[in-house]
């Protein structure tokens, strides 16, 4: 792993596009003659979806924030299932081979784990005042010392929610690119269509996981950060 | 490999990517679809608001034409009860009418044949008064034969036809 600030990854940022132009158009396919009579199929889509994450982040999150954090969750939902899928698509990538989820590139789930990660205290400024945050952080568990245990608990969050989601979508492309790799002969390739299938399969269903994981608990957080009392 | 390394431009880009698609759908999907969404909402509860009243409405009026159609039939039977009550009154009184008229009829009658009977018989008692002057007159006027008084009595008896 290098960290660098000057060389931009074009692949993982153009899939990133391809992934939001996707949600874009069902989204606004959904919208399209959207109507408060009998809905199409795919605006009762959107709106199951929309209901699903009201339902969810109401339960969790306080009142005030639930709304547009139901918004917010949902979109980044739906973007991370489109790039998660996206590499177990059978298209051509950059610089041959098969594409790759913009989720398997490690820049793509930190940057939007850190953004998580500010999103989660700024909701602790806005509902507990900059005291109470601060508070929350320096003094509990415990004086002086909570500041060690809760900037481990803090920072061990965005990392852990973007190395879940980057680890789970990478393994699963390393692995689907590899039951294609098998020897020659009848058992490479029965091992390729049924290992290989059931993969894909099992792949899709992680790349919805992940993707409800990453969204839910950033979700988890931002609300505990937000109700907690001090 | 590239996909383990920490680019800060690629960070920055998938953030602004998310930041652009929740706009773009805040503004384009969610807004326009949440808006149906409560308009259904209202529609469904104005007409669930609607039928309730209609159904009050309905049951309302229900009760009200059991009423009339109730009373409506009170009156129907009270009617056919005096038509037939009307209706019998006058027949009784039609009989009755009829029974005093016949009976008129029949006395008249009786009196009308009495008096052309007494009438007949005033008649008769004239003529046979006459026949007995008649007789009378013609016996004193001769001395009748046997003959003659048999001829004499065939000619009165003759002229008493004639005169009848």
């Amino acid at each position: 792993m290098n960290f660098s600030l000057t060389a931009f990854q074009w692949p993982p940022f153009i899939t990133g596009l391809i992934s939001i132009a996707v949600v874009l158009v069902v989204g606004l396919l959904a919208a399209r003659r959207a109507t408060a009579g009998v809905p199409s199929g795919t605006q009762s889509f959107m709106e199951t979806a929309i209901e699903t994450f009201q339902d969810l982040v109401g339960q969790m999150a306080p009142p005030q924030l639930a709304p547009n954090l139901s918004l917010l969750a949902l979109t980044l939902f739906l973007m991370l299932v489109v790039a998660n899928i996206l590499g177990l698509l059978p298209l051509p990538g950059f610089g041959g081979g098969w594409i790759h989820s913009p989720t398997a590139s490690l820049s793509i789930p930190a940057g939007l784990a850190a953004a998580m990660f500010l999103l989660i205290q700024w909701a602790g400024i806005k509902y507990k005042g900059l005291g109470g945050w601060i508070y929350g952080w320096v003094w509990k568990p415990f004086p002086v010392i909570g500041l060690v245990i809760n900037a481990l608990e803090q920072l061990v969050m965005p990392v852990s929610l973007a190395f879940r989601l980057f680890g789970n979508i990478l393994a699963g492309e390393l692995v689907l690119r590899m039951t294609t790799h098998m020897p020659h002969g009848v058992g490479g390739v029965l091992t390729t269509f049924f290992i290989g299938t059931l993969w894909l399969v099992f792949s899709v269903v992680i790349s919805l996981i992940q993707a409800l994981i990453f969204t839910i608990l950033t979700v988890a957080y931002m609300s505990i950060q937000a109700s907690q009392e001090h | 490999m590239s996909s383990t390394s920490l680019t800060v431009g690629n960070m920055i880009a998938a953030v602004l990517q998310w930041v652009l698609l929740l706009v773009l759908l805040r503004a384009f999907v969610y807004k326009p679809i949440l808006a149906a969404m409560q308009n259904r909402k209202e529609n469904i509860a104005k007409q669930i608001g609607d039928a309730d009243r209609l159904k009050a409405d309905a049951e309302k009026l229900r009760e009200e034409a059991v009423a009339l159609i109730n009373e409506a039939r009170e009156e129907a039977k009270h009617i056919v009860a005096n038509a037939r009550q009307e209706a019998e009154d006058q027949a009784k009184k039609i009989v009755e009418q009829a029974q005093r008229e016949a009976s008129y009829r029949q006395k008249a009658a009786i009196e009308e044949i009495e008096y052309e009977r007494e009438q007949a018989l005033a008649a008769i008692r004239g003529q046979v008064a006459d026949l007995v002057l008649l007789a009378a007159g013609k016996v004193i006027e001769r001395n009748l034969t046997r003959d003659d008084q048999h001829r004499y009595v065939e000619e009165i008896v003759r002229d008493a036809g004639q005169w009848q």
